[in-house]
């Protein structure tokens, strides 16, 4: 049987993993019958890594490969068995349907399905109240529904998407991050802009833009642009940063600071999206839950 | 004088992520916008409105009707906390969305 490898970046750069993904991409279609999946010496992914890696390989499995991985350190390869991550392209695994984890701090890899959209974000909230007992985590299983909808409102990818949660009690972070392989924000903004003949903007700007409330490509007819206007809020309120990649634009806000916009050239057919939170600024649930209120 | 009615969201919908289920809750507001009755809705303090869910209710009440009309039919029980999610979304969409 025929074999190809694609070896990751040792680096968390982004120029390296885009053009990583991007020169990967380009194989999918070759004729050959195992993809090999190098980690070479990377001794950590984090969660961004994680499901942009996903997504490739997802790339490759639907086209009928096999998927095999080698190599990697012992910290990294101890984490993705953990939350399982070499299994899911094992013949016979269900990737839409929940798959626990061994990990205390990080939910397993989830391949977004539209019909499981509410039990994961139950599913996350749950998981999470062990760690944060008696914290608010509404904002956190409303961040993730938010993206997730916005997949499949939007996206019109052939893989749906990736997400993973995860805690690092280090510095009390808890981060999630989404990746689909669909048209991507940006260029569904300007495809938008465009039908209603206005001028398109560079993609920085147009993940800016997706991210005001009431701004909406109204792909189905119910949008009204509040979805990741609810995660830029949750990011900005539990002193957080939320990234995101998209065609050729970058936009990072770090909350109570500027936007940070970038256009990149890394030609990025997709949307990667990074939230992340100081776990330190969750309120207190609220305890009493039987008030009365005119609206 | 008003019918006054008590339910709760949890037996009107199944989830609150979900733009069908959105309209499930806009049904049972328009009806009671009919037939002047007062609602007194029950919302648990751990749902999760999504946007696409409220969009398709409250979004969808205050556009087939007004904000006035909404708030005049419906009131929420539940914590201070998620009524503050609920009055700024309703705020933010009435201010981009209004009549």
């Amino acid at each position: 049987m025929s074999s190809l490898t694609i070896t990751i970046p040792n680096d968390q750069n982004p120029s390296s993993w885009f053009s990583f993904i991007n020169d990967s991409l380009k194989k999918v279609n070759l004729k050959f019958d195992i993809l090999i999946v190098d980690f070479n010496s990377v001794t950590f992914l984090d969660t961004d890594d994680i499901v942009i890696l996903a997504c490739l390989i997802d790339s490759f499995y639907n086209s009928g490969k096999e998927i095999k991985f080698i190599n990697g350190q012992d910290s990294l390869l101890e984490h993705l068995d953990e939350i399982k991550f070499k299994k899911y392209w094992n013949p016979n695994f269900n990737r839409d349907k929940f798959t626990v984890t061994n990990n205390t701090t990080t939910l397993c890899l989830w391949h977004i399905s539209k019909d499981m959209i509410v039990d994961y974000t139950t599913y996350a909230t749950k998981y999470f109240k062990n760690i944060f007992k008696d914290k608010d985590l509404i904002g956190l299983s409303l961040s993730l529904t938010e993206v997730f909808n916005n997949i499949f409102d939007h996206s019109c990818s052939n893989i749906n998407g990736y997400v993973i949660t995860e805690y690092f009690p280090d510095t009390n972070i808890l981060s999630f991050s989404v990746c689909d392989f669909g048209i991507g924000i940006a260029e569904t903004m300007n495809k938008y802009y465009l039908s209603k003949r206005e001028p398109k903007v560079t993609d920085s700007e147009a993940i800016k833009n997706s991210l005001i409330t009431g701004v909406s490509s109204y792909s189905t007819p119910r949008n009204r642009g509040f979805g990741l206007g609810n995660v830029l809020d949750y990011t900005e309120e539990l002193g957080g940063q939320l990234t995101i990649y998209s065609n050729n634009g970058l936009l990072l806000k770090v909350s109570k600071e500027e936007y940070y916009l970038e256009n990149t050239n890394f030609n990025f057919l997709g949307t990667l999206i990074k939230a992340e939170i100081n776990t330190l600024e969750l309120s207190k649930k609220d305890e009493e839950d039987n008030l009365v209120f005119d609206l | 004088m008003k019918t006054k009615t008590n339910i709760s969201l949890n037996s009107i919908v199944s989830n609150t992520e979900t733009n069908i289920e959105g309209v499930r809750l806009f049904c049972v507001i328009s009806e009671a916008i009919k037939n002047n009755t007062e609602l007194m809705l029950e919302i648990d303090s751990d749902m999760t409105l999504s946007s696409s869910f409220l969009n398709s209710s409250f979004g969808e009440i205050i556009e087939r009707f007004d904000l006035e009309k909404l708030k005049s039919t419906v009131k929420i029980k539940t914590s201070r906390t998620q009524f503050q999610r609920i009055s700024e979304y309703l705020n933010k969409f009435n201010s981009i969305y209004q009549h």
